[in-house]
């Protein structure tokens, strides 16, 4: 995984301090003790490596510290990985209607918004698939990026804890749905991709932009998931008005989107859920159908190897410091100042 | 000794140093020692007939009078003569190693200076020679007063390594008997100290030893950086009890080497490791 050019210093030009590191064998900075004639004093080996084992470690505390000024680290790479999921972009309605509840009130202690329940329920498809890789965009009046396509589930978790903040007036799918689409990053023909559009209500989509939004479906066979989160006495996506005047993109917009969906030749399931306990069950139906190998690159990031140069110092100057300690000064007694 | 040096020394003013020679001193000078040569006056020394010592004012009436044969007896008498005193003085670098008694060479100096004093004082001469490998001081036997050389001794930094100058001029002091003083810490190899006795063999040699009590104070643990003050080497010494007990045990047997070598020259050593005791060198000299 990790191969010799990987190495790499921040600042290459402090080893030119290196040579510093010859110091200790210079100056060995101890007490002196002078001594008249040590010519009777016994050979012993164990002395001569214990200076030697000194200066050695203040020799290895001072290169480490060059090297640990130097910066040194491993550079950033791209790995591949492969499991079973899918990739999953959520397209959030953040409009204002998703923060009452599915009886169309302003939430109270009983029952909660449709923004809390999707939430929730998100949150818990998101933790059991842990192998998905995740990509959020909201939308209102304009489209919101909220978080690129990731695996890590802390940062996904967090993105979808901030759906249920009160949202605005709009409901813009397209443009959502647009955007969507940038998540998707590199081509993987083995790879499951799903748009999961959650939103309860939709708005009519321009003639020019339905083209666009067909072509760009054409261009990606991926699969579309729609939880219509339907408040009370709305109407539904497939029943069709008594009146066939009333049959309109602007009257029933929902219904003239559902059908657009459907006719743009991508697999594609619509969910219309009116309580918490379907919605659930739309969710449950996802994640039956999403599995698939996904493979991706995930970038790691540099790695600052200087705290181990620091610590390889530290422990040098640690133990010079012990040996400090045990540092004696023989011969004649230091002269007794007197006042 | 000069005025100003007198005021200065630590050592109690009555202090002296008195030294007996081992032998008779040959020589026409009259001083203190006891002399080989007959003389007119002094202690009685033997009879001798008329004919070997015709000296009528010497005649023993007493002894002449008891020989049967009428024969005539002289008496003879010692002649005091003076000697020569030579202080060979080491100034090697270890010499300059302070134990806290003093450094060998300051040690050495006073001593000096007792000897300067006690040779002038009986009319004794006096010769001085310090050096180490090169001779820093020297001044020839003389009964005259030693201030110039003792000064000189006073600006003299201690250095060098060897004795080679102390053995060349053990060489050079000639036929005739004197008292050598050997100060020196004995720091060097027991070889040199064999050389030196071995060219001092015709003297009476005083070997004198400044030795240092701190030298053996060695902690059980610890580690010491040594700076030798001669070869001016560094060494780390990791001290612990093993190393503690060889290295008190090497420095205990050279200075019994020490010992040793003087008693084998019959010139036994005087050990002087705290400070200077001139009580101490005068019963050494006088006892021995």
């Amino acid at each position: 995984m990790t191969a010799a050019t990987d190495w790499l210093l921040l600042r290459p030009w402090a080893l030119l301090l290196l040579p510093l590191a010859l110091l200790p064998w210079l100056y060995a900075g101890r007490h002196v003790s002078a001594w008249p004639w040590s010519g009777a004093l016994p050979a012993d080996p164990a002395s001569a490596w214990l200076d030697r084992v000194l200066r050695v470690l203040g020799s290895l505390a001072i290169a480490a510290f060059v090297l640990a000024l130097a910066g040194p680290g491993l550079r950033g790479e791209q790995v591949e990985r492969i499991s079973t999921g899918a990739r999953v972009a959520m397209v959030i309605d953040r409009s204002g209607s998703m923060n009452s509840t599915f009886a169309g009130r302003a939430p109270d202690g009983g029952e909660e918004s449709k923004a809390a329940a999707a939430k929730r329920l998100l949150k818990a498809f998101v933790t059991r698939r842990e192998h998905d890789r995740v990509g959020i965009v909201a939308f209102s009046t304009s489209p919101m990026f909220v978080l690129p396509m990731t695996d890590r589930h802390a940062a996904v978790q967090a993105a979808i804890d901030a759906i249920d903040q009160p949202g605005l007036a709009y409901t813009d799918v397209a443009r959502g749905l647009a955007m969507a689409f940038d998540l998707f990053d590199a081509r993987d023909p083995v790879a499951s991709e799903a748009i999961v559009l959650v939103s309860d209500g939709a708005a009519v989509i321009d003639r020019r932009v339905q083209e666009k939004l067909r072509a760009a479906f054409a261009s990606r066979p991926l699969h579309l998931y729609w939880l219509f989160l339907r408040t009370e006495r709305s109407p539904g996506l497939f029943e069709a008005p008594a009146d066939p005047r009333e049959d309109t993109p602007q009257r029933m917009p929902e219904r003239h989107l559902h059908r657009f969906f459907e006719s743009l030749g991508v697999p594609y399931r619509a969910f219309e859920a009116d309580s918490a306990a379907e919605l659930a069950a739309a969710i449950a139906t996802i994640d039956q159908a999403e599995r698939g190998e996904v493979r991706w690159l995930e970038a790691l990031p540099q790695r600052d190897l200087s705290p181990f140069a620091f610590a390889l110092a530290a422990l040098a100057c640690a133990l010079l410091a012990i040996c400090k300690s045990f540092e004696v000064r023989i011969g004649p007694p230091l002269p007794v100042l007197r006042p | 000794m000069s005025a100003a040096a007198r005021a200065i020394d630590p050592a109690p003013a009555e202090a002296t140093l008195a030294y007996a020679l081992r032998w008779r001193v040959r020589g026409l000078t009259p001083g203190a020692h006891r002399g080989a040569d007959t003389g007119p006056t002094g202690a009685f020394r033997r009879l001798v007939p008329f004919e070997r010592s015709p000296d009528a004012r010497r005649l023993d009436l007493r002894a002449s009078l008891r020989d049967p044969f009428g024969g005539l007896y002289v008496r003879q008498f010692e002649q005091r003569s003076a000697a020569a005193v030579q202080v060979l003085i080491d100034t090697s670098a270890s010499t300059a190693f302070d134990g806290g008694h003093g450094s060998a060479w300051s040690r050495a100096i006073a001593l000096t200076r007792y000897v300067a004093d006690a040779a002038g004082s009986i009319g004794d001469a006096f010769g001085l020679v310090a050096g180490a490998a090169t001779a820093a001081v020297e001044r020839p036997p003389l009964r005259q007063r030693a201030n110039a050389a003792l000064d000189a001794l006073d600006r003299h930094v201690p250095q060098g390594r060897s004795i080679d100058a102390l053995i060349d001029a053990a060489r050079t002091l000639g036929l005739r008997r004197r008292l050598v003083f050997v100060l020196s810490d004995f720091a060097f190899a027991p070889a040199a100290l064999a050389t030196l006795l071995e060219a001092l063999a015709a003297h009476d040699v005083v070997p004198v030893r400044f030795g240092h009590d701190a030298l053996t104070r060695l902690p059980r643990y610890g580690l010491a950086e040594l700076a030798d003050l001669e070869s001016g080497r560094r060494r780390l010494v990791w001290i612990r009890p093993a190393l503690r007990t060889r290295w008190l045990a090497a420095e205990a047997a050279h200075r019994e080497a020490v010992a040793a070598l003087c008693r084998r020259y019959g010139q036994p050593l005087l050990d002087l490791p705290g400070a200077l005791d001139v009580e101490a060198v005068s019963r050494h000299l006088l006892e021995r």
